[in-house]
């Protein structure tokens, strides 16, 4: 790590993620900071600073959620770097404990999406991609497509993810869809942007999560320490992208495991961005579990399943959790709290000592992803 | 150069004068080519050194997708793709005529212009689109 301190991550909390349409942001929020208090056995004055990330939130979302619980008066930062918001919440409260600024700081994820309207969410304006009528499901669409061109890959072995995803999360309370499917029911669901299908594409969702970092562990052992924890942005280019190579998510891991100190092959689990089936494809071959163009092989194999050599989204990921973009980053990591000291009930991975989460996302014209998040953390 | 310039990053596009072109620019430094027209070089870091260059095609389709469900705006199912073109110039933009034959990697895509979309007042917005290259 930097700074002169472990980072250790020592309570966390997470809300049911689905449409909580009677609910607003503010209380998803409040529910996960009081339990992540809890967890950590802390009174909310040991808190001495909040990092708090939404996209689309509003000004000093994090102010609205500390008044109510009588925890203003620390300083409150509010981050938005969109998919990446939560993680780069989290980045940035580990920099503060590493450099001794603060002894305890609080992370906070949190997005209301289901008051927002149905269908895809609207990129942001002005982008000369979107006028041209991009969208994101169209993105992961083209992405699938190079890839299968590229590997001579079957869309039926990309529907595997979701099907695998969807497995995990049966034993997990706190994701929406839970219920098993085939691949094809997969590829029978609603036609989004051909060959992409509605079950191929990460749902909405409301939630909120909140984690407690700080340099001082608990007696208790509940803890995880922070070994890498990296935000890189995506760089500008004209001309020709690979969509197979995602080298915001390469460079960003890249940096994670100098960190660290590890490589991929001492990483027993891992939580990343499957916005879309083939994004976790991708990612096993851009964080390392696999060489490139093997990533359909790992998950045919197996490999990536609960009880494989790598299990990746024991949670069942954002294409089951839902993706309540400003929280996906912070409950990453509170189910690495959990599968770190053996508490994810229902979809544990015995014995994991090191584990990876990995946010990415922000569509923008000319760039792989805006903003991405890698951390890595054992015990 | 103006003060006017100073203040855009990107250079508001010309009418188009050729249908089967873009009108994009190209730094006056290091020659990089770009499509939308900008005043900054992001390779080379010149600021104002860029000229009006016509981006003509063909073009080679790189990966596509047909959308399904869009903004109300757009008609659906509708083709987009990632085309490069000649000077390394990658270019998202719709494909007309993609239900008359299959779209594949390393097609001839033709630059042509087209409505695409209905504003919310009703006028058409065209636009460059691509069109598969006759044989
Ligand atoms: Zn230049």
């Amino acid at each position: 790590m930097y700074g002169g301190s472990q980072v250790h991550v020592i309570g966390g909390a997470m809300t049911p993620f689905g449409k909580h349409p009677d609910q607003t942001a503010e209380r998803l929020a409040q529910r996960a900071v009081l339990d992540a208090l809890a967890d950590a056995g802390l009174r909310r004055d040991a808190i001495e600073a909040a990092y708090v990330g939404s996209v689309f939130q509003g000004s000093l979302a994090g102010q609205r959620v500390l008044k109510d619980l009588g925890m203003t008066g620390v300083p409150i930062y509010n981050l938005e770097n969109a998919c990446s918001s939560g993680g780069t919440a989290l980045a940035q409260a580990c920099l503060a404990v590493a450099a001794g600024q603060v002894e305890t700081a609080l992370v906070v994820g949190m997005e209301m999406l289901s008051t927002r309207g149905s269908g895809p969410l609207a990129l942001s304006t002005g982008d000369p991609e979107i006028e041209q009528g991009l969208t994101m499901p169209a993105l992961y669409a083209m992405r699938t497509r190079a890839y299968l061109d590229k590997y001579d890959g079957s869309i039926e072995g990309v529907a595997q993810v979701t099907v695998k995803n969807r497995r995990h999360a049966a034993g997990n309370k706190n994701a929406q869809f839970r219920d098993p499917c085939t691949v094809e029911e997969v590829l029978a669901s609603r036609p989004v942007a051909d060959p992409i299908t509605l079950l191929q594409m990460c749902p909405n969702a409301d939630g909120a999560a909140a984690l407690i970092v700080s340099s001082k562990p608990p007696a208790s052992g509940k803890s995880v320490k922070v070994l890498g924890s990296v935000v890189a942005s995506g760089r500008f280019a004209q001309g020709h992208r690979d969509l197979t190579v995602p080298d915001i998510t390469i460079e960003a891991a890249k940096k994670a495991y100098e960190m660290a100190g590890l490589g991929p092959e001492d990483v027993d689990l891992a939580e990343v961005h499957d916005a879309a089936a083939i994004a976790e494809v991708v990612y096993y071959e851009a964080l390392g579990f696999c060489g490139a163009g093997e990533g359909l092989a790992l998950l045919a194999a197996g490999d990536t399943a609960i009880g494989g050599k790598i299990p990746v989204n024991p949670s069942g990921g954002l294409l089951c959790r839902g993706h309540p973009l400003g929280a996906t980053g912070v409950a990453q990591a509170v189910e690495m709290l959990w599968q770190l000291t053996g508490r994810a009930e229902g979809h544990q991975v015995e014995g994991a000592k090191v584990g990876l989460a990995h946010c990415t996302g922000g569509g923008i014209w000319g760039v792989d992803n805006g903003a991405c998040t890698v951390h890595l953390m054992g015990v | 150069m103006s003060k006017e310039a100073a203040m855009t990053l990107h250079a508001e596009p010309d009418d188009v004068a050729r249908s089967d072109a873009l009108a994009g620019c190209e730094c006056g430094h290091c020659g990089r080519r770009y499509f939308p027209k900008r005043t900054v070089c992001t390779e080379c870091g010149s600021d104002g050194a860029m000229a009006d260059v016509a981006i003509e095609g063909p073009g080679a389709l790189y990966s596509h997708a047909i959308v399904q469900i869009a903004p109300k705006i757009f008609e659906v199912p509708y083709a987009v793709g990632y085309v490069d073109l000649p000077g390394d110039v990658r270019v998202l933009g719709q494909i007309v005529d993609w239900d008359r034959q299959p779209l594949k990697q390393g097609m001839k895509m033709q630059i042509d212009h087209a409505p695409i979309a209905t504003e919310p007042d009703g006028s058409k917005r065209v636009s460059f689109v691509f069109r598969p290259a006759a044989d």
